[in-house]
């Protein structure tokens, strides 16, 4: 075994291959800092010109390529609040704070460090676990996937922050939106409205970026500043190793999400869209002092991008072991297996371990360059940090629309963004945790999947199965332990907590509340339609988000604190900081009118953009909305916002179109005048 | 706007206009530098997306004016999205075609899907395949008689997947006492699930994907084979015929018409109404293809079967299909559980 590793590793050392995997590297980085494009593009571009290369050679391009996205994903998630892919948007949390504040170089140190540690722990995970592989994987029964599903989503209640009742609303909700789409038992079309969009349920990255990246740059809008301090001060390298130091400290930190993140890699479902947020929620309940959390605490950097990177090393477990893939990129790594003539399976573990070796060597090599070329490079990005609001924006908001579009390609992606953006808006200016809707949306359908599977063949025997009851021994720690403090809290600040009742008031978040139960009554009554087997967990999600929800109205609506400044200083919050947040949540200080006014211009100008791509093609009405919106809204001299109009769909058109050869969606141009899509493409 | 502006507008409008009034091309001319779209209505990693991207690697070597052939994934609806795609919006310019699920044509049938399926214009099919009910090789389930007595635990993915379809089938034109446990994500899963004991086995497995994905199962006597189903031709696979197992007439009809839909197991059409001049440079293409030794070893190589499959035998079981009567149409929807 031994010998194969060192065989494998001098032939990826070779200097051809060392020069194909940097170039895989180089790529990678590029994708993972535009949002929407990642491994998975990313894959689907490189693997026809690995046709010819050998086998060792294919893969380090590939996996070079594919497992540094998670490095740099992390850069625009700091810099601009937008995570390059959806395993970033955690990092968010705390990274787009500390940019704020100026700490933007000692998140990218630290968000490095970690990047590599994590990767490398990964790797490590998957060389030492290859002898044993086999029978792990053979462990993990449809009732041991079902198990970590629960664990998944037993962080809600960390999540939620002090807006418990609030998290569990939303995760309910995520829940339900996950059942949108064709049921997996009885096939039946749930909450779909006819459309084939709906029919393969949600996409998760119009999802991610809708929730995550729409109400920050909407935030940027609003507030027309950006990073504070000059891009030199920012960037500088002392500063980032400062990062690096912070990340050496929080050691045990990282090799607990490191661990977290490889063992939840290695189970088929539990995407990277959700595995930041697990050891985030972790973070946050193991950690000392964590009041800091979500305002710019370099741990939380820490625990989501050690975990984000350590499991692309559990993803290829299943992968190499069974050809069961691990998620989407590992599908498309599955079918460059096949192409070199590989089957996943025993032989990658004997005959061929040279490969499985390279394969490990290539994670833990591609880390190392991807860490150290961004933290060569962040000089280069510091310049970004001097562009003007008026251009930023703009750029950014046409590069989301396009990211979200290649999400599955189709025009629902681009309803999707706005519409999730919006309720990513609204729930970040009342305070509503947004963390539990995504757990809820990417963990709903693999839930639903085996806990039916489960059941039919296991029934409550499936309990006495080790893994399942350590697994969910671990979920109701998670779950009983915030609820044991916050009664004995309570016990103890009885007189603070009181609450009165009032007479029925009007408050943004009573209407919200308001506006999602009926929209959950809704949901509800449609699906009295559906057979018996496709309405139990859609209506016990819509059931969960109708208490929970109710709850919310009534203490919004009747409920008043008999003694809000007591309490603030009972469990020693800062007086002025809402008592209720959540990790991330809640602005800085309240919006003036202006903002106001900005902020719906905002969303106005969204659905503008979105009606100039239905009438003239996605393309050029982006091009069109980048001009306008720096042009009126931004004030931007128009000669300039032209130039930046035309200098991002030139970048555009060659990225998606030249390179992806992204398939446009249809225009009413298009549909007028046939042979101009015909001659263009694009229309 | 002046003046100067709206003039310069105006021409650019007429030459726009002007364009598609060229003179009528010839094909070598029309495909030279041109990018053919081969539509896959699967994502990437499955074995309809390896069969599209193998046949695009090779198919611009085959065409005149040597074309680039770009595979583009068009995934939605288990590959209705895509057949909606080629029936209606796609380009009829004979630079678009496609590839989609072989039941997938049954669905104006079924379900009512908007889109009649003699109306492409068909290029043919990579090959003929026959659909496998599988079981591990220690399970209790072993035979034919097995699978109809014993309650065998099958995996299913979704009603309307192939697995659960063919579990269907057995179960009301066979009366098998199987226990169909559905749910399972995909195919690499539910061989997971039989080799970990969970499952006893599963229908619905083509032939072609065992022989590309799970060599070692037929290798390392794994398996066994309870039943093929397909319209013929595949004698290499030991294990009796499904439809041989039916007498009554009416039955036997329901089943052929699921079954046809075998013999164009990697089917590939461009949209209706292409040019003919055109169709026959990319009919004739296609089977050059196919039937070329670089493709073959490559096919080999991958372990992908290939038996071509002419449009025009496509066609011909498009139209058998289409006139049966509709009680046997009634009772094959049925049987598939629809």
């Amino acid at each position: 075994m031994l010998d194969a590793a060192y065989h494998a590793l001098l032939l990826i050392l070779e200097p051809m291959r060392l020069a194909i995997m940097f170039g895989g590297v180089l790529l990678g980085l590029a994708l993972g800092v535009i949002p929407g494009l990642g491994g998975i593009v990313g894959l689907a571009l490189l693997i026809p010109f690995t046709y010819h290369m050998d086998a060792p050679s294919a893969f380090a391009l590939l996996l070079g390529m594919a497992s540094v996205t998670t490095v740099s994903d992390f850069i625009p998630a700091v810099l601009f609040g937008v995570p390059g892919t959806v395993g970033a948007a955690a990092t968010v949390l705390d990274g787009y704070p500390m940019a704020q504040q100026g700490k933007a170089a000692r998140a990218f140190g630290a968000g490095y460090a970690a990047s590599l540690a994590g990767g490398i722990f990964g790797a490590l995970v998957l060389g030492l676990a290859i002898p044993i592989l086999r029978p792990l994987v053979l462990y993990l029964g449809s009732a041991e996937l079902l198990a970590f599903c629960i664990f998944g989503l037993s962080m809600v209640a960390v999540l939620s922050g002090k807006a418990p009742m609030r998290g569990l609303t939303a995760a309910a909700l995520g829940l339900m939106l996950s059942m949108v789409g064709s049921d997996p038992e009885t096939g039946t079309q749930r909450w779909t409205f006819d459309t084939l969009y709906l029919w393969d349920h949600l996409p998760l990255v119009p999802a991610t970026l809708g929730l995550f990246a729409v109400p920050e740059l909407a935030e940027m809008a609003v507030r027309r500043n950006f990073l504070k301090g000059d891009a030199k001060a920012l960037m500088s390298q002392a500063t980032q190793w400062d990062g690096v130091r912070d990340a050496l400290t929080s050691w045990k930190l990282i090799l607990r999400c490191s661990g977290l993140g490889a063992l939840l890699g290695a189970i088929p479902g539990i995407g990277s869209a959700v595995i930041d947020w697990i050891a985030y929620g972790h973070a946050l309940q193991t950690e000392k002092n964590t009041e800091g959390f979500g305002h710019g605490d370099v741990r939380g950097v820490i625990a989501a991008e050690s975990s984000n990177n350590a499991k692309e090393g559990g993803h290829l477990v299943p992968t190499i072991a069974f050809g069961v893939p691990a998620g989407a990129s590992m599908a498309l790594l599955l079918s460059a297996f096949l192409l070199h003539g590989f089957q996943p399976g025993p032989e990658m573990l004997t005959k061929h371990l040279d490969v499985t070796y390279s394969i490990v060597w290539t994670l833990t090599l591609s880390h190392i360059m991807g860490a150290l070329i961004c933290l060569a490079a962040s000089g280069l990005f510091a310049k970004l940090a001097l562009i003007r609001v008026g251009l930023l924006v703009p750029s950014v908001l046409a590069i989301i629309l396009l990211g979200a579009f290649n999400g599955s390609q189709s025009w629902g992606d681009l309803y999707s963004v706005a519409i999730f953006g919006g309720l990513g808006w609204a729930m970040k200016q009342l305070n509503w945790p947004r963390p539990p809707l995504i757990l809820g949306l990417v963990l709903g359908s693999m839930f639903e999947r085996y806990l039916f599977i489960t059941q039919q063949l296991f029934g409550w025997s499936a309990l006495s199965r080790p893994v399942v009851a350590v697994v969910l021994l671990g979920a109701a720690y998670v779950v009983l332990r915030p609820v044991v403090l916050s009664t004995r809290r309570i016990f103890n600040n009885r007189q603070a907590l009181a609450m009165g009742w009032i007479a029925p008031r009007w408050s943004w978040n009573a209407g919200f509340a308001a506006l999602l139960l009926a929209i959950v009554v809704h949901a509800l009554v449609i699906s009295t339609d559906w057979p018996d087997h496709a309405q139990i967990v859609p209506q016990a999600a819509g059931f969960a988000a109708l208490l929970f929800g109710f709850g919310v109205l009534i203490t919004e609506a009747f409920g008043q604190r008999r003694n809000p400044m007591a309490l603030a200083k009972k469990i020693g919050l800062a007086v002025g900081h809402a008592p209720q947040a959540a990790p991330g949540e809640g602005p800085a200080k309240a919006h003036t009118k202006q903002e106001r006014a900005r902020a719906w211009r905002f969303f106005l100008w969204l659905a503008a953009a979105l009606i100039a791509a239905t009438l003239i093609g996605l393309l050029p009405g982006l091009a069109l909305a980048i001009f306008c919106l720096a042009w009126r809204e931004f004030g931007e001299p128009a000669k300039r916002a032209g130039l930046l109009a035309l200098g991002m769909s030139l970048f555009f058109w060659l990225v998606f179109d030249r390179i992806f050869s992204t398939p446009w969606p249809d225009s009413v141009l298009g549909d007028a005048w046939p042979w101009l899509r015909a001659v263009s493409g694009l229309v | 706007m002046t003046i100067k502006h709206l003039r310069a507008a105006l021409l650019g409008l007429l030459a726009l206009t002007a364009a598609p009034m060229a003179r009528a091309q010839t094909p070598d001319e029309f495909y030279k530098d041109r990018t053919v779209n081969v539509i896959i209505g699967y994502s990437v990693g499955g074995g309809y997306d390896l069969y599209a991207r193998l046949l695009s690697r090779f198919m611009g070597d085959h065409m005149p004016g040597k074309p680039t052939v770009v595979p583009q994934n068009m995934t939605g609806a288990g590959s209705l999205k895509a057949a909606l795609y080629l029936a209606s919006i796609a380009p009829k310019d004979g630079a678009t075609f496609g590839t989609f699920g072989r039941s997938v044509v049954l669905e104006p049938l079924f379900s009512g899907a908007k889109f009649d399926p003699r109306k492409y214009s068909w290029l043919g099919s990579i090959t003929a395949d026959s659909s496998l009910c599988v079981s591990w090789a220690d399970s209790p389930i072993k035979t034919w008689d097995d699978l109809m007595t014993k309650q065998a635990r099958m995996g299913g993915q979704a009603n309307g997947s192939d697995p659960d379809v063919y579990a269907s089938i057995l179960k009301t034109l066979f009366g098998s006492n199987l226990r169909l446990v559905t749910g399972y994500p995909g195919n690499n899963e539910m061989a997971l699930a039989l080799e970990r004991g969970e499952l006893d086995g599963f229908c619905g497995l083509s032939w072609s994907s065992l022989l590309s994905r799970h060599r070692d199962w037929i290798d390392g006597h794994k398996i066994n084979i309870l039943v093929k189903a397909s319209a013929g031709g595949d004698d290499q696979i030991v294990a009796p015929q499904m439809l041989d197992k039916l007498t009554d007439p009416k039955k036997r009809a329901a089943l052929s018409l699921i079954l046809a839909t075998q013999a164009m197991a990697r089917p590939y059409a461009a949209p209706p109404g292409v040019d003919p001049a055109r169709l026959a440079v990319l009919r004739r293409a296609f089977m050059d293809t196919i039937s070329s030794p670089e493709f073959r070893a490559e096919a080999d190589k991958l372990g992908l079967d290939v038996a071509p499959v002419p449009a025009a035998e496509v066609e011909k079981r498009l139209a058998d299909i289409y006139s049966q009567p509709a009680d046997v149409v009634a009772l094959a929807k049925q049987a598939v559980g629809q």
